[in-house]
């Protein structure tokens, strides 16, 4: 069983890292300038930080709630078995992406919520196969997880949303004072 | 011999918060009328909200929010148990041993998260004024998408391969088929 979860873990990650790229580049797009390389840039490195973010607290509060899975199991197979929970956001990110360069939707933060806390159901259900029995402290810590991270997307992106704007004002000036200091 | 029955708002809200329990325990109980009358409410209320968010801003008129209930009634009792039956007939060849009934069963109960979520829209539309139909209506309608997903699972023997594909592309009709419908 526990071969068997760890088996393709490096493709789930990969899947799992394309999904946060995904939300991060719909939740910054703007369609006045669609390939505004700092909104594209900016959109990757928020949606890959959260992502590792939101990954490493479902897999450290799980062992943490999880001392006798751990110890028979190890560390690891835990973290694999989020990482497979997680797999199941790529309908909510294919469909954000959809949602945003094909219907021209500006509000995607909904594909983001909805596909954290199917993750985290999927995640919890996965211990669960691993325990042999379904626990609903795990459903309960997951969901609090995702509903926290979800919350917390929802939230910084109107902040967040500013930092490209800011980001491209300093390149200019820097490259600008550059430029100065060369003539 | 005595009959069974199967809790009705149990089986909703179940297969709303954990809807791998209730796909291997409820699903077979329910009558197929349930099944069929969950979906058919959730887009009514959907489609409702969305008539009723183009009618807050004068662009439609009071007929257009009947005629999109009626539409969302028509939709949840046609295209979802259809997209079932197609999932179907595609896990079929890969020896599916679920019934066609069960699949259009589990298919149309995976829209009981966006009936809550109809539920409330209408109550925040009609109290409250607001404009619900993508905070309430698209968000219960993504939801349903992890009951599909598991629903897909148990039709495949527990495999996500197949289910992760076949679920964004359910999905994703529902969103372009809706979005087409804000349109007219």
């Amino acid at each position: 069983m526990t071969e068997d979860i760890a088996k393709g873990n490096g493709w789930r990650r990969f899947f799992r890292q394309l999904c946060f790229i995904a939300f991060g580049l719909t939740a910054f797009f703007n369609p006045l300038d669609r390939f505004n390389p700092a909104n594209i840039l900016f959109g990757i490195v928020v949606g890959l930080v959260f992502g590792s973010l939101c990954k490493a607290f479902l897999s450290g509060l799980l062992r943490m709630f999880n001392p006798d899975l751990k110890a028979s199991i190890g560390r690891k197979t835990i973290s694999h078995a989020v990482e497979k929970g997680m797999t199941f956001m790529v309908p909510f990110a294919v469909m954000a992406l959809l949602a945003t360069f094909v219907m021209g939707w500006s509000i995607t933060g909904g594909f983001v919520s909805a596909g954290l806390m199917t993750a985290a159901a999927s995640a919890s259900m996965e211990i669960g196969k691993l325990k042999g029995k379904q626990a609903m402290k795990n459903t309960i810590l997951t969901s609090a997880i995702s509903w926290s991270f979800s919350t917390l997307w929802l939230y910084s992106i109107g902040f967040l949303g500013k930092m490209p704007a800011y980001i491209e004002g300093v390149v200019g000036l820097i490259s600008s004072l550059a430029g100065n200091f060369l003539k | 011999m005595k009959k069974t029955k199967t809790p009705i708002f149990r089986t909703i809200i179940s297969m709303m918060i954990s809807p791998a329990t209730a796909l291997k325990s409820a699903v077979a109980g329910i009558p197929w009328f349930f099944s069929l009358g969950v979906s058919a409410l959730a887009f009514a209320f959907f489609f409702m909200q969305t008539g009723l968010d183009l009618y807050k801003t004068g662009q439609k008129g009071l007929q257009f929010v009947m005629l999109s209930a009626g539409a969302g009634i028509v939709y949840g009792i046609t295209v979802i148990p259809l997209l079932g039956a197609i999932i179907w007939v595609i896990l079929k060849l890969t020896k599916s041993d679920k019934s066609i009934g069960w699949a259009i069963s589990s298919f149309c109960l995976s829209y009981s998260g966006a009936l809550i979520y109809g539920i409330c829209g209408i109550l925040f539309s009609f109290v409250f004024g607001w404009k619900t139909s993508i905070a309430f209506g698209v968000t219960g309608v993504l939801w349903a998408t992890g009951p599909i997903i598991m629903s897909i699972r148990e039709m495949t023997g527990g495999k996500s391969t197949l289910s992760i594909p076949l679920a964004t592309i359910a999905g994703a009709v529902v969103l372009f088929t809706w979005s087409f419908f804000g349109k007219i």
